[in-house]
Protein backbone atom coordinates (compact mmCIF):
# COMPACT_ATOMS: atom_id res chain seq x y z
CA UNK A 1 0.00 0.00 0.00
CA UNK A 2 1.08 3.58 -0.74
CA UNK A 3 -0.29 6.99 1.04
CA UNK A 4 -0.29 9.60 0.13
CA UNK A 5 -1.02 12.99 2.76
CA UNK A 6 -2.26 16.77 2.11
CA UNK A 7 -3.39 16.49 -1.33
CA UNK A 8 -6.78 15.92 -2.54
CA UNK A 9 -9.34 15.85 -5.21
CA UNK A 10 -10.27 19.69 -5.60
CA UNK A 11 -13.25 19.56 -8.23
CA UNK A 12 -14.42 17.14 -10.99
CA UNK A 13 -16.35 17.36 -14.11
CA UNK A 14 -17.37 14.80 -16.80
CA UNK A 15 -18.28 15.09 -20.44
CA UNK A 16 -20.24 12.44 -22.73
CA UNK A 17 -21.29 13.20 -26.50
CA UNK A 18 -24.63 14.22 -26.85
CA UNK A 19 -25.27 11.20 -29.42
CA UNK A 20 -26.22 7.97 -27.86
CA UNK A 21 -27.86 4.66 -29.17
CA UNK A 22 -30.10 1.56 -28.22
CA UNK A 23 -28.27 -1.23 -28.91
CA UNK A 24 -30.44 -2.06 -31.67
CA UNK A 25 -30.32 1.27 -33.31
CA UNK A 26 -26.13 0.87 -32.88
CA UNK A 27 -25.41 -2.69 -33.31
CA UNK A 28 -28.12 -3.95 -36.05
CA UNK A 29 -26.07 -5.93 -37.72
CA UNK A 30 -24.99 -7.93 -34.28
CA UNK A 31 -28.45 -8.15 -32.07
CA UNK A 32 -32.33 -8.15 -32.78
CA UNK A 33 -34.58 -6.96 -30.38
CA UNK A 34 -34.93 -10.64 -28.26
CA UNK A 35 -30.88 -10.53 -28.04
CA UNK A 36 -30.62 -7.02 -27.26
CA UNK A 37 -32.94 -7.44 -24.34
CA UNK A 38 -30.85 -10.33 -23.03
CA UNK A 39 -27.86 -8.38 -22.95
CA UNK A 40 -29.32 -5.47 -21.53
CA UNK A 41 -30.69 -7.66 -18.79
CA UNK A 42 -27.58 -9.10 -18.09
CA UNK A 43 -24.79 -5.91 -18.67
CA UNK A 44 -27.32 -3.15 -17.62
CA UNK A 45 -26.60 -1.12 -20.57
CA UNK A 46 -29.39 0.18 -22.32
CA UNK A 47 -27.52 3.22 -24.62
CA UNK A 48 -24.02 3.48 -25.23
CA UNK A 49 -22.95 6.98 -25.46
CA UNK A 50 -21.21 7.45 -28.75
CA UNK A 51 -18.77 10.12 -30.16
CA UNK A 52 -19.27 11.19 -33.60
CA UNK A 53 -16.52 10.60 -36.12
CA UNK A 54 -14.42 13.98 -35.76
CA UNK A 55 -14.90 13.82 -31.87
CA UNK A 56 -11.86 13.01 -29.86
CA UNK A 57 -11.04 12.55 -26.07
CA UNK A 58 -9.17 15.84 -26.11
CA UNK A 59 -12.48 17.05 -26.89
CA UNK A 60 -14.29 15.08 -24.57
CA UNK A 61 -11.74 16.62 -22.01
CA UNK A 62 -11.62 19.91 -23.16
CA UNK A 63 -15.22 21.42 -21.92
CA UNK A 64 -14.75 19.71 -18.17
CA UNK A 65 -11.37 21.36 -18.21
CA UNK A 66 -12.00 24.70 -18.73
CA UNK A 67 -14.68 24.57 -15.53
CA UNK A 68 -12.00 23.37 -13.74
CA UNK A 69 -9.74 26.43 -14.87
CA UNK A 70 -12.14 28.93 -14.57
CA UNK A 71 -12.57 28.05 -10.96
CA UNK A 72 -9.53 27.31 -9.49
CA UNK A 73 -7.47 29.20 -12.40
CA UNK A 74 -4.62 28.46 -14.76
CA UNK A 75 -1.57 30.57 -13.34
CA UNK A 76 -0.48 28.12 -10.55
CA UNK A 77 -0.74 24.46 -12.42
CA UNK A 78 2.05 22.53 -12.67
CA UNK A 79 1.00 19.68 -14.54
CA UNK A 80 -1.33 18.63 -16.69
CA UNK A 81 -1.55 14.55 -16.70
CA UNK A 82 -3.67 12.65 -19.29
CA UNK A 83 -4.93 9.08 -18.76
CA UNK A 84 -6.05 7.76 -22.00
CA UNK A 85 -6.14 4.35 -24.66
CA UNK A 86 -7.57 6.41 -27.07
CA UNK A 87 -5.23 9.57 -27.49
CA UNK A 88 -6.00 12.10 -30.22
CA UNK A 89 -2.40 11.03 -32.00
CA UNK A 90 0.20 8.47 -31.38
CA UNK A 91 2.20 11.07 -31.54
CA UNK A 92 2.43 13.90 -30.12
CA UNK A 93 1.19 13.13 -26.50
CA UNK A 94 -1.91 14.56 -25.96
CA UNK A 95 -1.38 16.46 -22.80
CA UNK A 96 0.67 18.64 -25.06
CA UNK A 97 -2.67 19.25 -27.59
CA UNK A 98 -4.44 20.02 -24.08
CA UNK A 99 -1.70 22.46 -22.62
CA UNK A 100 -2.51 24.69 -25.88
CA UNK A 101 -5.61 24.25 -26.34
CA UNK A 102 -6.59 24.90 -22.59
CA UNK A 103 -3.93 28.11 -22.00
CA UNK A 104 -1.81 26.29 -19.58
CA UNK A 105 1.63 28.06 -19.25
CA UNK A 106 4.27 26.81 -20.95
CA UNK A 107 6.06 25.87 -17.91
CA UNK A 108 3.83 23.02 -16.75
CA UNK A 109 4.80 19.23 -17.12
CA UNK A 110 3.08 17.27 -20.19
CA UNK A 111 2.49 13.60 -19.51
CA UNK A 112 0.12 10.73 -21.04
CA UNK A 113 -0.53 7.64 -19.26
CA UNK A 114 -1.66 4.71 -21.03
CA UNK A 115 -3.99 2.96 -19.44
CA UNK A 116 -7.48 2.19 -19.28
CA UNK A 117 -10.26 1.09 -17.07
CA UNK A 118 -8.22 1.31 -14.12
CA UNK A 119 -6.85 4.77 -15.23
CA UNK A 120 -8.62 7.08 -12.85
CA UNK A 121 -7.25 5.67 -10.04
CA UNK A 122 -3.65 5.74 -11.74
CA UNK A 123 -3.90 8.64 -12.52
CA UNK A 124 -5.27 9.92 -9.29
CA UNK A 125 -2.14 8.37 -7.72
CA UNK A 126 0.50 10.20 -9.89
CA UNK A 127 -1.41 13.50 -10.19
CA UNK A 128 -1.49 13.35 -6.43
CA UNK A 129 2.77 12.35 -6.05
CA UNK A 130 3.38 15.63 -8.54
CA UNK A 131 1.44 17.94 -6.80
CA UNK A 132 2.37 16.93 -3.77
CA UNK A 133 6.01 17.36 -4.49
CA UNK A 134 5.86 20.67 -6.47
CA UNK A 135 3.08 22.20 -4.46
CA UNK A 136 1.29 23.22 -6.86
CA UNK A 137 -2.20 21.90 -8.46
CA UNK A 138 -2.03 19.42 -11.40
CA UNK A 139 -4.66 19.09 -14.20
CA UNK A 140 -5.83 15.46 -14.23
CA UNK A 141 -7.75 15.08 -17.69
CA UNK A 142 -9.01 11.35 -19.11
CA UNK A 143 -11.51 9.28 -20.21
CA UNK A 144 -11.49 7.44 -24.19
CA UNK A 145 -13.70 7.12 -27.52
CA UNK A 146 -14.36 2.95 -27.18
CA UNK A 147 -16.53 3.29 -30.10
CA UNK A 148 -13.61 4.06 -32.29
CA UNK A 149 -12.04 0.78 -31.26
CA UNK A 150 -14.35 -1.58 -31.27
CA UNK A 151 -14.84 -3.87 -34.49
CA UNK A 152 -18.53 -3.56 -35.99
CA UNK A 153 -18.33 -7.05 -36.18
CA UNK A 154 -18.15 -8.02 -32.38
CA UNK A 155 -20.98 -8.60 -30.36
CA UNK A 156 -18.66 -8.43 -27.14
CA UNK A 157 -16.94 -5.18 -27.25
CA UNK A 158 -19.43 -3.33 -29.73
CA UNK A 159 -22.11 -3.69 -27.22
CA UNK A 160 -20.94 -2.55 -23.67
CA UNK A 161 -18.55 0.25 -24.17
CA UNK A 162 -19.36 4.01 -24.84
CA UNK A 163 -17.23 7.49 -24.45
CA UNK A 164 -16.88 10.09 -22.38
CA UNK A 165 -13.83 12.38 -21.10
CA UNK A 166 -13.30 13.98 -17.70
CA UNK A 167 -11.11 16.57 -15.95
CA UNK A 168 -10.04 17.16 -11.88
CA UNK A 169 -8.08 19.24 -10.46
CA UNK A 170 -5.81 17.70 -7.57
CA UNK A 171 -4.12 19.92 -5.25
CA UNK A 172 -2.00 20.10 -2.20
CA UNK A 173 -4.50 21.10 0.61
CA UNK A 174 -3.26 22.01 4.42
CA UNK A 175 -5.02 19.33 6.71
CA UNK A 176 -6.29 16.58 4.19
CA UNK A 177 -5.78 13.30 5.46
CA UNK A 178 -4.08 10.53 4.08
CA UNK A 179 -5.41 8.61 0.46
CA UNK A 180 -4.00 5.02 0.58
CA UNK A 181 -3.75 3.71 -3.10
CA UNK A 182 -3.12 -0.42 -4.02
CA UNK A 183 -1.77 -1.08 -7.05
CA UNK A 184 -2.21 -4.97 -8.86
CA UNK A 185 -0.94 -6.35 -11.91
CA UNK A 186 -1.06 -9.38 -14.03
CA UNK A 187 0.74 -8.62 -17.10
CA UNK A 188 0.53 -12.15 -18.37
CA UNK A 189 -2.74 -12.12 -18.75
CA UNK A 190 -2.54 -8.94 -21.00
CA UNK A 191 -3.82 -10.81 -23.84
CA UNK A 192 -6.94 -11.33 -21.98
CA UNK A 193 -8.60 -7.57 -23.04
CA UNK A 194 -5.80 -6.58 -26.42
CA UNK A 195 -5.84 -4.69 -29.63
CA UNK A 196 -3.59 -7.28 -31.75
CA UNK A 197 -1.82 -5.71 -34.23
CA UNK A 198 -3.08 -2.28 -33.07
CA UNK A 199 1.20 -0.74 -33.35
CA UNK A 200 4.69 -3.08 -34.19
CA UNK A 201 3.99 -6.94 -32.66
CA UNK A 202 1.97 -8.22 -35.20
CA UNK A 203 0.08 -11.77 -34.99
CA UNK A 204 -0.71 -13.85 -37.84
CA UNK A 205 -3.84 -14.54 -36.53
CA UNK A 206 -5.23 -11.27 -34.51
CA UNK A 207 -8.41 -11.73 -33.18
CA UNK A 208 -10.43 -8.41 -34.00
CA UNK A 209 -7.40 -7.03 -36.15
CA UNK A 210 -6.40 -3.65 -34.46
CA UNK A 211 -9.98 -3.30 -32.62
CA UNK A 212 -10.47 -4.56 -28.93
CA UNK A 213 -10.84 -8.05 -28.28
CA UNK A 214 -11.87 -9.41 -24.70
CA UNK A 215 -12.08 -12.70 -23.41
CA UNK A 216 -15.31 -12.22 -21.22
CA UNK A 217 -14.71 -15.31 -19.73
CA UNK A 218 -11.31 -14.61 -18.22
CA UNK A 219 -12.18 -10.78 -17.43
CA UNK A 220 -15.08 -11.98 -15.11
CA UNK A 221 -12.64 -14.31 -13.45
CA UNK A 222 -10.04 -12.01 -13.00
CA UNK A 223 -12.63 -9.76 -11.71
CA UNK A 224 -13.97 -12.35 -9.23
CA UNK A 225 -10.45 -13.16 -7.80
CA UNK A 226 -8.47 -10.37 -7.96
CA UNK A 227 -11.11 -7.00 -7.44
CA UNK A 228 -12.27 -8.20 -4.20
CA UNK A 229 -8.65 -9.06 -2.78
CA UNK A 230 -7.09 -5.63 -3.51
CA UNK A 231 -10.34 -4.29 -2.22
CA UNK A 232 -9.99 -6.97 1.04
CA UNK A 233 -6.23 -6.25 0.99
CA UNK A 234 -6.28 -1.92 0.87
CA UNK A 235 -9.34 -2.36 3.88
CA UNK A 236 -7.31 -4.67 5.75
CA UNK A 237 -4.15 -2.38 5.44
CA UNK A 238 -6.05 0.83 6.11
CA UNK A 239 -7.46 -0.53 9.42
CA UNK A 240 -11.11 -0.48 7.89
CA UNK A 241 -14.08 -3.30 7.68
CA UNK A 242 -16.42 -3.30 4.30
CA UNK A 243 -19.00 -1.23 6.28
CA UNK A 244 -16.50 1.58 7.31
CA UNK A 245 -16.28 2.09 3.53
CA UNK A 246 -19.45 5.30 3.19
CA UNK A 247 -19.11 4.58 -1.47
CA UNK A 248 -17.91 1.52 -3.48
CA UNK A 249 -17.08 3.63 -6.75
CA UNK A 250 -16.02 0.70 -8.81
CA UNK A 251 -15.03 0.79 -12.66
CA UNK A 252 -18.97 0.61 -14.14
CA UNK A 253 -17.48 -2.50 -16.60
CA UNK A 254 -21.25 -4.04 -16.70
CA UNK A 255 -23.94 -4.77 -13.97
CA UNK A 256 -23.33 -8.37 -13.97
CA UNK A 257 -19.46 -8.02 -12.92
CA UNK A 258 -20.16 -5.30 -10.47
CA UNK A 259 -22.67 -6.78 -8.86
CA UNK A 260 -21.08 -10.49 -8.51
CA UNK A 261 -17.71 -8.84 -7.24
CA UNK A 262 -19.68 -6.52 -4.41
CA UNK A 263 -22.09 -9.61 -3.45
CA UNK A 264 -18.50 -11.29 -2.82
CA UNK A 265 -17.18 -8.61 -0.64
CA UNK A 266 -20.36 -8.32 1.49
CA UNK A 267 -21.31 -5.14 0.15
CA UNK A 268 -25.28 -3.93 -0.16
CA UNK A 269 -26.14 -2.47 -3.54
CA UNK A 270 -27.26 1.17 -2.06
CA UNK A 271 -23.38 1.31 -1.55
CA UNK A 272 -22.13 0.24 -4.63
CA UNK A 273 -24.33 2.18 -7.66
CA UNK A 274 -24.37 1.05 -11.01
CA UNK A 275 -24.95 4.38 -13.06
CA UNK A 276 -24.00 3.46 -16.65
CA UNK A 277 -26.83 1.83 -18.30
CA UNK A 278 -27.60 4.84 -20.59
CA UNK A 279 -24.09 5.46 -21.36
CA UNK A 280 -21.86 2.11 -21.54
CA UNK A 281 -18.48 1.17 -20.28
CA UNK A 282 -16.77 4.30 -20.42
CA UNK A 283 -13.56 2.59 -19.13
CA UNK A 284 -11.01 5.43 -17.04
CA UNK A 285 -14.20 8.06 -17.25
CA UNK A 286 -16.57 5.79 -15.57
CA UNK A 287 -15.42 6.34 -12.04
CA UNK A 288 -15.55 10.09 -12.57
CA UNK A 289 -18.81 10.00 -14.41
CA UNK A 290 -20.16 7.97 -11.03
CA UNK A 291 -19.30 10.13 -8.33
CA UNK A 292 -20.37 13.08 -10.35
CA UNK A 293 -23.61 11.01 -10.88
CA UNK A 294 -24.10 10.33 -7.19
CA UNK A 295 -22.28 13.24 -5.47
CA UNK A 296 -25.50 14.79 -4.28
CA UNK A 297 -26.62 12.29 -2.56
CA UNK A 298 -23.99 9.93 -1.26
CA UNK A 299 -21.52 10.24 1.93
CA UNK A 300 -18.32 10.71 0.15
CA UNK A 301 -16.36 11.22 3.11
CA UNK A 302 -14.66 7.10 2.72
CA UNK A 303 -14.94 6.24 -0.33
CA UNK A 304 -13.47 3.21 -2.40
CA UNK A 305 -12.34 4.01 -6.00
CA UNK A 306 -11.82 0.59 -7.75
CA UNK A 307 -10.89 0.47 -11.62
CA UNK A 308 -9.68 -2.98 -12.89
CA UNK A 309 -9.31 -4.01 -16.12
CA UNK A 310 -6.93 -3.77 -19.50
CA UNK A 311 -3.02 -4.85 -18.25
CA UNK A 312 -4.71 -6.46 -16.73
CA UNK A 313 -4.93 -4.54 -13.79
CA UNK A 314 -6.39 -3.00 -10.33
CA UNK A 315 -6.17 0.09 -8.64
CA UNK A 316 -8.01 1.01 -5.65
CA UNK A 317 -7.65 3.91 -3.33
CA UNK A 318 -9.65 4.72 -0.53
CA UNK A 319 -10.21 8.76 -0.85
CA UNK A 320 -12.61 11.47 0.71
CA UNK A 321 -14.58 13.45 -1.14
CA UNK A 322 -16.40 15.31 0.86
CA UNK A 323 -15.01 18.42 0.50
CA UNK A 324 -14.69 17.97 -3.35
CA UNK A 325 -16.91 20.28 -5.87
CA UNK A 326 -18.32 17.81 -8.34
CA UNK A 327 -19.83 19.51 -11.00
CA UNK A 328 -22.93 18.25 -13.71
CA UNK A 329 -21.81 16.51 -16.75
CA UNK A 330 -22.27 17.69 -20.02
CA UNK A 331 -23.19 16.99 -22.86
CA UNK A 332 -21.07 17.94 -25.95
CA UNK B 1 -24.12 -29.82 -3.76
CA UNK B 2 -27.36 -31.53 -5.18
CA UNK B 3 -27.84 -31.76 -9.29
CA UNK B 4 -31.35 -30.56 -9.01
CA UNK B 5 -30.50 -27.72 -7.38
CA UNK B 6 -27.57 -26.46 -9.42
CA UNK B 7 -30.13 -27.35 -12.42
CA UNK B 8 -32.43 -24.64 -10.99
CA UNK B 9 -29.80 -22.05 -10.95
CA UNK B 10 -28.45 -23.08 -14.33
CA UNK B 11 -32.08 -22.25 -15.46
CA UNK B 12 -32.43 -18.70 -13.20
CA UNK B 13 -29.88 -17.21 -14.98
CA UNK B 14 -32.00 -17.21 -18.26
CA UNK B 15 -34.85 -14.87 -19.39
CA UNK B 16 -36.55 -16.39 -21.96
CA UNK B 17 -36.14 -19.75 -21.80
CA UNK B 18 -38.49 -22.27 -20.38
CA UNK B 19 -37.53 -23.45 -16.91
CA UNK B 20 -38.58 -27.51 -18.05
CA UNK B 21 -35.83 -27.03 -20.69
CA UNK B 22 -33.32 -27.54 -18.23
CA UNK B 23 -32.34 -31.02 -16.85
CA UNK B 24 -29.39 -32.48 -15.88
CA UNK B 25 -29.01 -34.03 -19.11
CA UNK B 26 -29.40 -30.50 -21.40
CA UNK B 27 -26.79 -30.03 -23.55
CA UNK B 28 -27.11 -26.01 -22.68
CA UNK B 29 -24.21 -24.77 -25.54
CA UNK B 30 -27.41 -25.73 -27.89
CA UNK B 31 -30.03 -23.54 -26.12
CA UNK B 32 -31.40 -20.40 -28.50
CA UNK B 33 -30.46 -18.36 -25.22
CA UNK B 34 -27.18 -19.59 -24.57
CA UNK B 35 -24.20 -17.32 -25.80
CA UNK B 36 -21.07 -15.27 -24.33
CA UNK B 37 -22.92 -13.75 -21.70
CA UNK B 38 -24.59 -16.91 -20.58
CA UNK B 39 -20.65 -17.69 -20.29
CA UNK B 40 -19.76 -14.92 -17.80
CA UNK B 41 -23.37 -15.63 -15.88
CA UNK B 42 -22.77 -19.13 -15.45
CA UNK B 43 -18.90 -18.60 -13.83
CA UNK B 44 -20.60 -15.18 -11.33
CA UNK B 45 -23.39 -17.90 -10.56
CA UNK B 46 -20.98 -20.93 -9.94
CA UNK B 47 -18.71 -18.25 -7.97
CA UNK B 48 -22.01 -16.69 -5.64
CA UNK B 49 -23.62 -20.13 -5.10
CA UNK B 50 -19.99 -22.70 -4.61
CA UNK B 51 -17.74 -20.35 -4.01
CA UNK B 52 -15.43 -21.35 -7.11
CA UNK B 53 -14.11 -19.23 -9.55
CA UNK B 54 -14.07 -21.59 -12.25
CA UNK B 55 -12.44 -20.31 -15.93
CA UNK B 56 -14.42 -20.09 -19.14
CA UNK B 57 -12.61 -23.55 -20.41
CA UNK B 58 -14.45 -25.47 -17.46
CA UNK B 59 -17.79 -24.53 -18.94
CA UNK B 60 -16.23 -24.91 -22.52
CA UNK B 61 -15.91 -28.37 -21.95
CA UNK B 62 -18.99 -29.16 -20.58
CA UNK B 63 -21.44 -31.16 -22.70
CA UNK B 64 -24.00 -31.36 -20.05
CA UNK B 65 -25.53 -29.15 -17.71
CA UNK B 66 -24.52 -32.59 -15.22
CA UNK B 67 -20.84 -32.46 -16.90
CA UNK B 68 -20.48 -29.10 -15.05
CA UNK B 69 -22.36 -30.21 -12.18
CA UNK B 70 -19.16 -32.73 -11.84
CA UNK B 71 -16.55 -30.92 -12.54
CA UNK B 72 -17.96 -28.07 -9.98
CA UNK B 73 -17.64 -30.84 -7.55
CA UNK B 74 -14.28 -32.38 -8.57
CA UNK B 75 -12.97 -27.85 -8.16
CA UNK B 76 -14.51 -28.20 -4.65
CA UNK B 77 -12.49 -31.44 -3.62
Amino acid sequence: MRTISGVSLKALACAVPGQKFTLTEYAPNLVDEKSARQIENVSGFRELRISPDEMTTSDLCVPPAMMMLDDFGRENVGAVVFVSKTPDYVSPATSHILQARLGLPSSVLCLDINEGCSGFVAGLYVSSLIAGKINAPVLLCGGDTNSKLTSPNDRATRCIFGDAGFAGIVAPETGAGDTPFRFANFGERAYSIIMENSRHRITGHPRNNGCYFMDGAAVMNFALTEVPAAVRGILTESGYVVDDITLYAFHQCNRLILSAVAKKLGIPPEKSPFTAGDTGNTSSASIPLLLADVAGNADMRRVICAGFGVGLSVGVCIADFSRTKFFTTTEI
Amino acid sequence: MDIKDFTAKFAAQFFETDPSEFKPETVFKELDEWSSLSLIQMIAMIDAEYRVTVDGQIINQAETIQDLFNAVCELKK
